[in-house]
C-alpha cells in the first residue's frame, strides 16, 4: 500500500478528508449528519474520516500532509475569523494557519466564518470555500436524525454529495440551494405549529451560505470512477486516523 | 389594488403559505398583527388604512435591526411559548441548544444571540413579503 500519486502541487483529486469533532450537544448533531456525508462517499472516493477525539489539529494536519486531500469538510465551533475542531481547539484563523487549504475544496460547516476566514482562506489559494456569513441556526426535537433538523444537514451535506459526484463548486453551491428551497417549500406548507421557526432559521442559513474562490477544480474527476482506479489503498495512521479506501 | 383585492391576495398567501399566517409583522395601534389578524380587520373593515401601511412596509426595513425588528420578534417567540405542543431547541453550532423560553430571554436582554435570532425573524418577513410579490 503507499500513498497517492504526486501531481506537483495540486492536492490529489478524489481524496478527501472530514473532520467532524462531538463534544457538545451541537456537535452531536453535526457529527452525526456527516457521518451519513461519509457513508456516502465511502464507495466513490478514498476518504479520512475523523470523528470525535479524533478530529484534532495534529490529525488534520497529519492527514493533509500525508495524503494531500483536494477536498475537506469540517464542522466545528467558529467566529468571522476562528475555525476549531475537536473540544474547541483553534484549528485557523484569519490571515494565520489557513495558507494549507491552498488548492483545495473546502467546506468549513462553522458559525460565522464566512464573514472574514472563509474570504482571506480564498484569497490564499483555497480553489473554493463553502462556509456560512451567519450564526449556523437548526431547529430540531431530540436526537438526531429527527423531523425538525434533517432538511438543514441535508442542504449542506448537497454540497459534499455534488463534490464527491464530480460537480464543479459552484454546481455543488447550487444543489445546495435547491435543496434548501425544498425544505423551506415543504416546512412553509406545514401545519406544524413550529414550522415558522424551522423556516426561518433555514431562511437564515440559506441566505447567509457563501462560496468564495475560483472554483474551477472539481473534488473528483470526471467521470469519478478513473482516477479511483488508479490509485492504491493509502496506509493506516495509527489508531486515530481511518482512511476508509475503496474502489468502485 | 382595492381593499378586496388585498383581501383576496391575503387569504391566497395564508392558504398557501400556513406557515407563516400567525407570524408577527407589524403593528397596528400598537398591537402586533398577523397576516390572519390583519385579514380578520381587513374583512371587518377595521384599521384598513394601518393594516395597508403594515404591508407596504414588509420587505423594506432598513438593513439594520430596528427596535420594531426586536419587538416583533419577542412577540413571535412569545406566541411560541402559547403553543400547547412540546417545544423544540434551536441549536446553533456555537451554543447547546435554547428553548423559546431561553431564545425570547436572549431577545429580551437584546444579546449577541438574541441578535441571530431576530435577524432570522426578520429574515422571514422578506420571505413573506417576497411570497406576497412585493419583493
Amino acid at each position: 500500500m503507499q500513498k497517492p500519486e504526486e501531481d506537483g502541487d495540486m492536492p490529489q483529486q478524489g481524496v478527501a478528508l472530514i473532520a467532524r469533532p462531538e463534544f457538545d450537544t451541537a456537535t452531536k448533531y453535526g457529527n452525526y449528519y456527516m457521518g451519513v456525508a461519509a457513508n456516502y462517499a465511502k464507495n466513490k472516493i478514498i476518504l479520512g474520516d475523523l470523528s470525535g477525539p479524533d478530529a484534532t489539529k495534529n490529525n488534520i494536519n497529519t492527514a493533509l500532509s500525508e495524503f494531500d486531500p483536494i477536498l475537506c469538510f469540517f464542522l466545528g465551533h467558529g467566529n468571522s475569523d476562528v475555525y476549531t475542531c475537536q473540544n474547541q481547539e483553534v484549528y485557523m484563523q484569519t490571515c494565520f494557519g489557513n495558507e494549507v487549504m491552498q488548492n483545495r475544496n473546502l467546506i468549513l460547516l462553522s458559525c460565522s466564518c464566512g464573514i472574514r476566514l472563509g474570504p482571506d482562506t480564498a484569497n490564499k489559494g483555497a480553489k473554493a470555500v463553502h462556509c456560512w456569513a451567519v450564526d449556523f441556526i437548526w431547529v430540531a426535537s431530540g436526537d438526531p436524525p429527527d423531523d425538525y433538523s434533517k432538511g438543514y444537514f441535508e442542504a449542506v451535506n448537497e454540497i459534499w454529495y455534488a463534490h464527491v459526484d464530480g460537480y464543479l463548486p459552484k454546481e455543488a453551491h447550487d444543489r445546495s440551494i435547491a435543496i434548501w428551497n425544498k425544505w423551506i417549500d415543504y416546512w412553509i406548507q406545514s401545519d406544524d405549529e413550529y414550522a415558522s421557526l424551522i423556516v426561518q432559521h433555514m431562511i437564515n442559513d440559506r441566505d447567509g451560505q457563501r462560496l468564495y474562490g475560483v472554483g474551477d477544480v472539481p473534488s473528483v474527476p470526471v467521470p469519478g470512477v478513473e482516477l479511483l482506479s488508479r490509485i492504491e489503498l493509502p496506509m493506516i495512521l495509527g489508531e486515530t486516523l481511518l482512511f476508509l479506501s475503496m474502489i468502485a | 389594488m382595492s381593499v378586496q383585492q388585498k383581501i383576496a391576495r391575503l387569504q391566497n398567501f395564508i392558504a398557501n403559505n400556513r406557515a407563516l399566517a400567525g407570524v408577527p409583522f407589524g403593528f397596528v395601534r400598537g398591537s402586533p398583527i398577523t397576516p390572519i389578524t390583519a385579514l380578520s380587520m381587513l374583512q371587518r373593515g377595521e384599521n384598513v388604512q394601518e393594516i395597508i401601511g403594515e404591508l407596504a412596509k414588509l420587505g423594506i426595513d432598513p438593513p439594520t435591526l430596528t427596535n420594531e425588528d426586536w419587538v416583533l420578534a419577542e412577540e413571535y417567540y412569545n406566541s411560541l411559548l402559547r403553543v400547547p405542543k412540546p417545544s423544540p431547541k434551536v441549536y446553533k453550532i456555537s451554543e447547546s441548544g435554547l428553548t423559546v423560553e431561553q431564545c425570547l430571554a436572549h431577545i429580551q436582554a437584546r444579546d449577541q444571540i438574541g441578535q441571530s435570532l431576530v435577524q432570522a425573524n426578520k429574515s422571514l418577513r422578506y420571505e413573506m413579503a417576497k411570497r406576497m410579490g412585493r419583493v
